[in-house]
């Protein structure tokens, strides 16, 4: 086995797999990367049995072969070379050597034969959406995902795949969002998951580096392949970067029952300022009193919040209103969540009396239900 | 096959022995009582070889005639009982009648007694159960008794006695109790030709306190009275002054209508009411005796009469617990001080260099400093310097702090530490015009978390996040009660739960300052805590339920290994005695100490 390789694109190619190595893990092989040379590229695949992660890198092969090496200390000396070019050696006893320029590193490994392999399942449904689409939505969802390990059910997003439109849908158990999107897709492909919450935010970081991703999912596991168009060839990388996560297992909460059926009062606000407001009329709320009022009155709407420790805050905003006078009081996060995920310029806000749940909208495709803070 | 037979009378007395009279102390605490009960103001106790070779009572009681005195030691026999409905109101201490026959069987045993009336008194000597003698004798009025070789006979007993020196401390324990019960009779004890104890027969408890106990504990304890004007409690004796506090619970003592007994209601509402006061794990000191209604408790439930029950446990419970609560914050001396709090006593605080090696030095003395510390302060004001280094911190804090929780004080209110620096990423130095202050930061933060949850939970306005997706709890039937029997409580502080099926409840909202994550978690500590502590007042000042759930609140409160900001440790000590209870974090772990200039003069020169 033996490639040179272009330091830069070696260094991002690792950091890419990187992620979800962890710092502590049970088994040594766990910590290494597996390097595949073949033909005019190499591969890189780090797993840690829940997630798995694999990319290429352009590199001039001049042998085949593999090897596993640590991933951290391996990328930490590929970062620091002196010379762009990097010379890729294996030596015996599973010993990598490396050359660039003056300095040569030889980097114990461990045999590729322990190496776990990246599971491939059948049965599986697939689905290709644009990646910027797919940023989009998670980035507009994900905020709401429940950290809560008894609820484990909530602690990712959860996509559904039917009638022609994939729903994504987070919850925490105070705030909902949710976001659609259409979709072709053929009806035997239907299905759902629950995408764990750090493969979504893995999935996150990854986006956005071509045009189309590839979802194929079963009951127990999913696979995005995400492909990678890199004209100048700046990163590296090629054809696409593959990841394979395990799927919360679990029936995702009845979410359809929670979404209010009825509009009673709607308005139109612009996002920015409206996410303004809220954030300014929070600065003096507390950890304890960690609330805001809106009280939309004719053609106004007022944010307000206090605490004993800080003092009280107003803000009003001109609204088109001319409902009876409502007053709701918010967690402000999950207010500001939601505005700060979306980028349209207007949004709606929907509410009906001080008990029942505030909605921020967007026309079609986004909305967050947000449950009130009532005083007793 | 063995047929069925009636036991004879002794071997029924030496099973009963085995219950009743367990080890030598059984049979003093058996005795005294008599003594008690026959109305003597004068016992002596003599025992040797901690009590396995001989336990001699001697008392100046009523007496028995000739008659009586042989009849007492026929099973059942007793003066204080005559049938089964008295069971129910028992003023004395015997009742059963098994006490002198059970020793008798099991020990050579000497009863000699006189009433007043009679001329000459009457001797009887019984071995292992067999009357082997009695005749006329001169003493003086009252019963003597004298119990050789006790287990004769029975060495399976006497094998599982424990040496000497534990037996004798067994007893001199119990002749304490009984001497701090009856502080009106004088007691005597006699170990082996040595007097372990003598007290005359003294006024008030206090002095039998410092006779026989401790002097020091004496100056320690606060005399506590309490009386419910709508039933029949009343409460007396004497409490440990917040920051006294053991390591076992040997100093917890109760008496129930003077008797001594063990008993789980009183032992928890006593740790409840000194929660937040004495470390976690240290136990308080009391003397308490509660009198109540003898028809309001059980004392036939245990063999020697060590347990009691009482039929409205919750009752007691509220009433033991509200009556300390309010002393030990009556007493509070920081409340006492509060006129004498000044900020323009001190001069304005001239920063000196602090030199890292200095303080450590100093760190590793802190130990013999801190009571010339305390000492050295110009404005102590508090009588008695408490010998608890936990309280050594008093005077200088009441000095700077009004400690009120409205905001308008908060003003005037004057903290003057100056922030120095952070060692160890753990402690805030601080210099004030006294000296310097090391302030361990989580707790302190733990402190005005815990505080703030206490006072988020006695506002009435409690804010409620309503949940989309209730969470759902299941529970087993007993925990289901606990909750079921509180359930009010609960929605009014901010959760609602409602029963949701058979065993299963759902919580539809909760609190504002509880974390979500924390929901499932809090919701079942706190049904455990409702089941084994039972009810809690409404009053959430005297709440110690609601402390509970601060606790467990504040527990998952974690420090964020962040730097903290130095703005932020600046106001740290005006947010910390903006609070209650500002020395201790909410375990009752101290949360600084301070070096005064003086000690430090003193050490470096």
């Amino acid at each position: 086995m033996e490639f040179k390789i272009n330091k830069d694109h070696f260094s991002n190619g690792l950091q890419q797999v990187l992620n979800v190595v962890g710092t502590r893990s049970a088994m040594p092989i766990l910590g290494n990367v597996l390097i595949e040379a073949s033909a005019d590229h190499i591969s890189l695949t780090t797993t840690n049995l829940d997630i798995g992660i694999r990319c290429r890198i352009t590199a001039d092969v001049s042998g085949e072969g593999s090897i596993t090496l640590p991933v951290r200390k391996l990328a930490t000396i590929v970062k620091e070379l002196p010379q762009q070019e990097v010379f890729f050696q294996l030596a015996a006893n599973n010993q990598a050597k490396i050359t660039s320029g003056g300095s040569i590193f030889k980097v114990m490994g461990i045999g590729t034969d322990e190496f776990p392999p990246l599971p491939s399942f059948e049965n599986q449904h697939v689905f290709k959406l644009e990646q910027n689409d797919l940023a989009n939505m998670l980035k507009s969802v994900s905020f709401a995902q429940s950290s809560d390990e008894n609820r484990y059910i909530l602690n990712g997003v959860y996509f559904n795949f039917s009638d022609e439109n994939l729903t994504l849908v987070a919850t925490d158990g105070r705030r909902l969002a949710l976001t659609s999107y259409e979709l072709e897709s053929d009806s035997k492909d239907s299905g759902n998951l629950i995408l764990p919450a750090k493969t979504v935010s893995e999935i996150e970081r990854l986006v956005g580096k071509g045009e189309g991703v590839k979802i194929a999912f079963n009951d127990r596991q999913v696979a995005f392949e995400i492909a990678i168009e890199d004209e100048e060839g700046n990163s590296g990388l090629i054809d696409h970067i593959y990841l394979v996560s395990k799927i919360v297992e679990g029936n995702f909460p009845n979410y359809r029952q929670v979404i209010p059926k009825e509009i009673e009062h709607r308005i139109k606000v612009e996002r920015e300022l409206f996410l303004e407001c809220v954030h300014r009329a929070a600065l003096v709320t507390s950890e304890k009193s960690n609330s805001i009022k809106l009280k939309m009155s004719n053609n106004l709407m007022e944010i307000m919040g206090s605490s004993a420790e800080y003092g009280e805050s107003h803000e009003s905003m001109g609204i088109a209103y001319d409902g009876p006078d409502v007053q709701i009081a918010f967690n402000p996060t999950f207010l500001m969540e939601p505005l700060r995920a979306l980028n349209h310029d207007e949004i709606f806000f929907e509410f009906k009396d001080e008990l029942s749940p505030g909605l921020v909208k967007t026309l079609n495709q986004f909305l967050c239900v947000i449950m009130p803070l009532r005083l007793n | 096959m063995p047929r069925i037979k009636i036991l004879s009378d002794r071997v029924a007395n030496q099973i009963a022995a085995g219950e009743v009279i367990e080890r030598p102390v059984a049979v003093i605490k058996e005795l005294v009582e008599n003594s008690i009960d026959a109305q003597a103001t004068k016992i002596s106790i003599e025992i040797s070889n901690g009590g396995k070779s001989s336990i001699k009572i001697s008392d100046n009681g009523i007496g028995m005639n000739e008659d009586e005195a042989l009849l007492s030691l026929e099973r059942h026999a007793t003066s204080k009982l005559r049938e089964a409905n008295d069971l129910d109101e028992i003023t004395s201490f015997g009742f059963r009648g098994e006490a002198l026959p059970s020793i008798a069987s099991v020990s050579q045993f000497t009863l000699k007694s006189r009433t007043k009336d009679s001329i000459e008194g009457i001797e009887i000597y019984i071995n292992a159960g067999k009357l082997l003698h009695k005749k006329a004798c001169g003493m003086p009025h009252g019963t003597v008794i004298d119990v050789r070789n006790l287990f004769t006979g029975v060495p399976a007993r006497r094998k599982f006695l424990k040496s000497e020196n534990t037996e004798s401390a067994h007893i001199y324990f119990t002749v304490r109790l009984f001497a701090l019960a009856h502080p009106q009779i004088a007691f005597e004890l006699i170990d082996t030709g040595k007097i372990i104890l003598k007290s005359p027969a003294c006024n008030s408890l206090n002095d039998r306190i410092s006779e026989i106990w401790n002097r020091n504990i004496a100056k320690d304890l606060l005399p506590i009275s309490h009386k419910d004007e709508n039933s029949d409690l009343q409460i007396n004796g004497l409490i440990a002054k917040v920051g006294i506090d053991r390591s076992t619970r040997r100093e917890m003592i109760f008496f129930v209508n003077n008797r001594p007994v063990d008993n789980r209601t009183l032992s928890y509402a006593v740790l409840d009411a000194y929660m937040g006061k004495i470390p976690k794990g240290r136990f308080p000191i009391v003397f308490l005796f509660l009198t109540i209604n003898p028809k309001n408790i059980d004392v036939n439930i245990h063999p020697t009469k060590k347990e009691i029950r009482f039929r409205d446990e919750a009752k007691v419970r509220q009433f033991v617990l509200h009556a300390i609560h309010e002393k030990l914050e009556a007493s509070n001396p920081h409340l006492i001080q509060k006129q004498q709090s000044t900020e323009s006593e001190f001069p304005e605080a001239k920063p000196l260099p602090i030199i890292a090696k200095d303080l450590r030095q100093e760190e590793s003395d802190n130990g013999e400093n801190t009571p010339s510390n305390a000492e050295s302060k110009k404005n102590q004001a508090i009588e008695n310097p408490q010998q608890n280094p936990h309280l050594k911190l008093k005077p200088f804090e009441s000095q700077n702090s009004d400690i009120t929780p409205t905001p308008e004080p908060i003003k005037n209110l004057k903290v003057n530490w100056v922030y120095l620096r952070t060692l160890k990423e753990k402690y805030a130095l601080y210099q004030t015009p006294e000296g310097i202050v090391l302030l361990n930061i989580l707790r302190a933060k733990q402190r005005i978390r815990y505080e703030q949850i206490l006072k988020d939970l006695s506002g009435s306005k409690q804010i409620k996040q309503d949940l989309i997706i209730p969470i759902q709890i299941e529970l087993e039937p007993l925990a289901e009660s606990a909750l079921n029997a509180h359930l009010d409580q609960l929605n009014d502080y901010g959760f609602t739960i409602e029963p949701f099926g058979k065993n299963f409840y759902r919580i539809l909202s909760i609190p504002n300052w509880l974390k979500i994550e924390q929901v499932k978690k809090f919701t079942l500590d706190l049904i455990d805590q409702l089941r084994t502590r039972g009810s809690y007042s409404k009053n959430p000042k005297q709440s110690i339920f609601w402390e509970q759930i601060a606790h467990s609140a504040i527990k998952d409160f974690l420090f964020n290994s962040e730097k903290e900001h130095a703005s932020s440790l600046e106001k740290l000590p005006k947010l910390l005695f903006q609070c209650e209870e500002p020395l201790t974090n909410p375990l009752g772990k101290i949360i600084f100490f301070e070096l005064s200039w003086n000690d430090i003069d003193k050490k470096i020169n």
